[in-house]
């Protein structure tokens, strides 16, 4: 009855507590429930995420190398700060502004300054903006099934294709500006401090034997070229080397050439030849020259002398009782010369110059000897003044410098043979000073502050005289050449005269020297890279004696025009002197660099090379 | 003893709750199995999936990889032959041996100097082999590189499949 009673009460409690049990059996499933869920849905996508991942790798590896192609197209388009993202153009990467959305991922590429710190690393702030490195931030960013994202950081620099310009061999050095320096060619190239020239001293420096027994009589230089007149022919010469002239071409005139003058692509020649007096040849291939026109005047004398002043030429004869002697010749088509105005002066007129609105001539008028004619009016020239010498000798050759005409005559027994003459008023020619030569002057020319005359006097052919002050001319030298000179045409360094010694018809005659000069500059020519560069290194090679260096700035611009040329630190007080790296904002499209040389009297220092490298 | 029975019987059976609490609890029961049934069935379908995706992320992982240090070690590669050109087969100069991927029936193979090795287990097939390159004339080409890999294993009616692309550059 007991265990009834218990069963009983049991089985009453039983009925209370199903109810519990299955709320109990709900609130634990409850709880169980979504955590299994959970579980199984989080694994499910976590592997989904895990793919998302591996897909954004490759996302961002794609845009890393889509960077990298870009950066290397072109640096200048590629360091500019933005975001942005690869597109393919054409066959090559390219990146376009903004952010780019396929495929559920989203992907930048922000570009930014980079900055360094003063000991050239990089730092995230408070260093100074690199121009040559980019700071960028590659991010692709998903968000299914979890937003996310993977990203790289990379620093790109200007690196490649890194180029060099190079100034190493004579035509490197030729093409650059040489103040008081001077290329060689010893060593493949170089550069050194040019020697002072002295005139205290002459020697003949080098020479040209014309085929045939004849005589040098005319002389005229423009640029690398001489051209000389002799008996028969014009013969052309290369005088980049004086030691050595090289015949160029030869044009056969057939008569006398008396008087040359180059203007332009013309030579023009005033001959003995009783057909053309005035001759004038196209010179613009000097190894054939070639003739244009030829120009017969009214009388059978030679031809003189011929001055070019633009579009007239100015041709003088030998006195001729049948016409005049002074002929303006319209040359404005070379071709078909034609005279437009004459003047008598009844005499030889030997040479002649022109300045402004006159015409200044040597004349055989003995009573003006330096003869000036007014030119002003083309076709009808007058005499506008006269200087008169002293003696009986003709006037034989004038050059003018300035205001300042030299004239030589011929022998004057008692009086000098050169003369300077004050030609401020062109109507009034006064005397300067005079030098006494002591027998015939045939030729005059003028240079730096040096008058080279040459003579037909035995023992001194050749003299130079120091004109700094014209009322005073000093012998600085006479040089015995044995035969007589006929013409000169001088430059500072070298004088090139024609000769009467049929082996030497055309002599080159150079001053002493006075020893190195003691400071020079090279300053390079434009070295254009083509874009944008940065300058990384420079390094050049010299050789530096004792008491002599080389110094080097640079200066690089976009413009082409603005040149501050900077040492090390920036500025123009500072100077590389060894092999050096260049400060990294060192940016530009055009490059000169400058060369410094100081040495002494003895010693130079010799540049062989310089080169600095670049990156596009 | 009988009769106790009846008794109790007629006692329980006179309650009439017994039933329905069968009834409850067989209800209850069919829910439970539903719902676990469910789950086993899911985790059966996420463990067939999972080896299906894990064959497809672990081959196309591989083949990415060794693609990756293959271009990024080679020298030249001279197919496809020009910029812009899409071909389905990639040859490269790598080390001074030739490599060349290209797919062979449903695999990925490589060849090179040491023989023809496949790059896709036996588990995965791999199909829409491209390349294209692309990059500046004289510079270091970009290789454009896209395949599909696709599990063997089907589940849910369905094979696992991914199209994995992604650009390499030669170094």
């Amino acid at each position: 009855m007991r265990v009834f009673a218990f069963f009983r009460r049991l089985h009453r409690t039983q009925r209370g507590a199903s109810l519990v049990e299955v709320l109990l059996a709900i609130g634990l499933a409850s709880i169980l429930l979504p955590t299994l869920a959970t579980a199984l849905v989080t694994s499910r996508s976590s592997r989904a995420q895990s793919l998302q991942q591996l897909q954004a790798n490759t996302i961002l590896r794609e845009t890393n190398e889509a960077v990298r192609s870009v950066r290397e197209k072109n640096w200048t388009a590629f360091a500019v700060n933005g975001t942005y993202y690869p597109s393919v153009s054409g066959t090559a990467w390219a990146l376009t502004a903004g952010t780019q959305t396929a495929n559920g991922f989203t992907r930048q590429v922000v570009i930014s300054d980079s900055q360094r710190n003063g000991s050239g690393s990089l730092v995230d702030s408070g260093g100074t903006v690199d121009p040559s490195t980019k700071k960028v931030v590659t991010t692709v960013s998903w968000t299914t099934p979890f937003a996310a994202s993977v990203s790289s950081t990379a620093y790109y620099n200007r690196w490649l294709a890194n180029a060099v310009a190079t100034d190493t061999t004579q035509a490197d050095f030729n093409a650059d500006i040489l103040t008081n320096a001077t290329t060689t060619n010893t060593a493949g190239g170089e550069v050194q401090l040019a020697t002072g020239v002295n005139w205290g001293s002459t020697s003949i420096v080098g020479s040209y034997n014309i085929t045939g027994s004849v005589s040098g009589l005319s002389v005229a230089v423009s640029g690398n070229y001489a051209y000389v007149g002799y008996s028969t022919s014009m013969a052309i010469f290369n005088i980049t080397n004086p030691a050595a002239p090289t015949l160029v071409g030869t044009y056969a005139v057939g008569a006398a050439v008396n008087g040359i003058t180059v203007s332009g692509n013309y030579a023009y020649l005033a001959t003995s030849g009783l057909t053309n007096q005035l001759l004038i040849v196209n010179v613009s291939n000097p190894a054939t020259p070639t003739l244009t026109s030829g120009l017969l005047v009214v009388d059978s004398t030679a031809g003189k002398s011929v001055a070019v002043s633009g579009t007239y030429a100015y041709l003088t004869k030998k006195t001729n009782s049948l016409g005049p002697e002074f002929y303006v010749v319209n040359i404005s088509n070379p071709a078909a010369p034609s005279v437009v105005g004459t003047y008598e002066a009844n005499a030889d007129l030997n040479a002649v110059e022109i300045s402004g609105n006159y015409a200044y001539a040597a004349s055989s008028n003995t009573s003006r000897e330096l003869t000036v004619i007014n030119i002003t009016t083309k076709t009808a020239p007058t005499l506008a003044g006269a200087y008169n010498g002293p003696g009986t000798g003709a006037g034989t050759d004038v050059v003018l410098n300035g205001t300042t005409a030299y004239l030589v005559t011929n022998n004057n027994a008692s009086a000098a043979e050169f003369y300077a003459i004050n030609i401020v008023t062109p109507a009034t020619p006064t005397l300067q000073g005079s030098y006494e030569v002591g027998g015939n002057a045939t030729g005059v020319s003028f240079a730096g502050s040096y008058a080279y005359l040459t003579t037909a006097v035995s023992t001194k052919q050749f003299i130079v005289l120091d004109v700094t002050a014209p009322a005073t001319p000093t012998l600085k030298s006479t040089l015995n050449t044995t035969s007589t000179l006929n013409a000169v045409a001088g430059t500072a360094g070298y004088a090139y005269v024609g000769s009467a010694d049929t082996a030497k018809e055309f002599t080159i005659i150079g001053p002493g020297s006075s020893g190195y000069l003691t400071s020079g500059t090279l300053e390079a020519s434009t070295y254009d890279t083509g874009s944008s560069v940065a300058f990384n290194y420079l390094t050049f090679s010299a050789t530096q004696p004792a008491s002599t260096s080389v110094k080097i700035q640079i200066a690089t611009n976009t413009d082409n025009a603005t040149w501050n040329f900077v040492g090390p630190d920036g500025t123009a007080a500072t100077y590389y002197t060894s092999a050096s790296s260049i400060p990294y904002g060192t940016i530009g499209r055009y490059f000169r660099y400058k060369a410094f040389f100081t040495g002494t009297t003895s010693a130079t220092p010799i540049l062989q090379d310089f080169t600095v490298n670049y990156s596009p | 003893m009988i009769l106790l029975y009846k008794k109790r019987l007629t006692a329980i059976g006179s309650k009439g709750m017994t039933l329905i609490e069968v009834l409850l609890v067989m209800g209850l029961m069919s829910i439970f199995l539903v719902m676990l049934t469910g789950i086993f069935t899911a985790a059966l379908d996420v463990r067939s999936q999972s080896q299906s995706s894990a064959t497809v992320v672990q081959d196309g992982r591989f083949i990415l990889a060794r693609l990756a240090y293959d271009i990024n070690h080679a020298t030249a590669v001279t197919t496809p032959g020009s910029l812009g050109v899409s071909g389905p087969s990639l040859v490269m100069t790598v080390g001074g041996s030739t490599y060349t991927y290209a797919l062979s029936g449903t695999d990925l193979k490589l060849t090179d100097a040491t023989g023809t090795e496949s790059l896709n287990g036996g588990d995965t097939t791999v199909s829409s082999l491209s390349f294209i390159k692309y990059g500046n004339a004289g510079g270091d080409e970009t290789v454009k590189i896209a395949f599909t890999v696709t599990s063997k294993i089907i589940h849910a009616g369905a094979a696992d499949s991914q199209t994995f692309s992604t650009t390499v550059g030669l170094r």
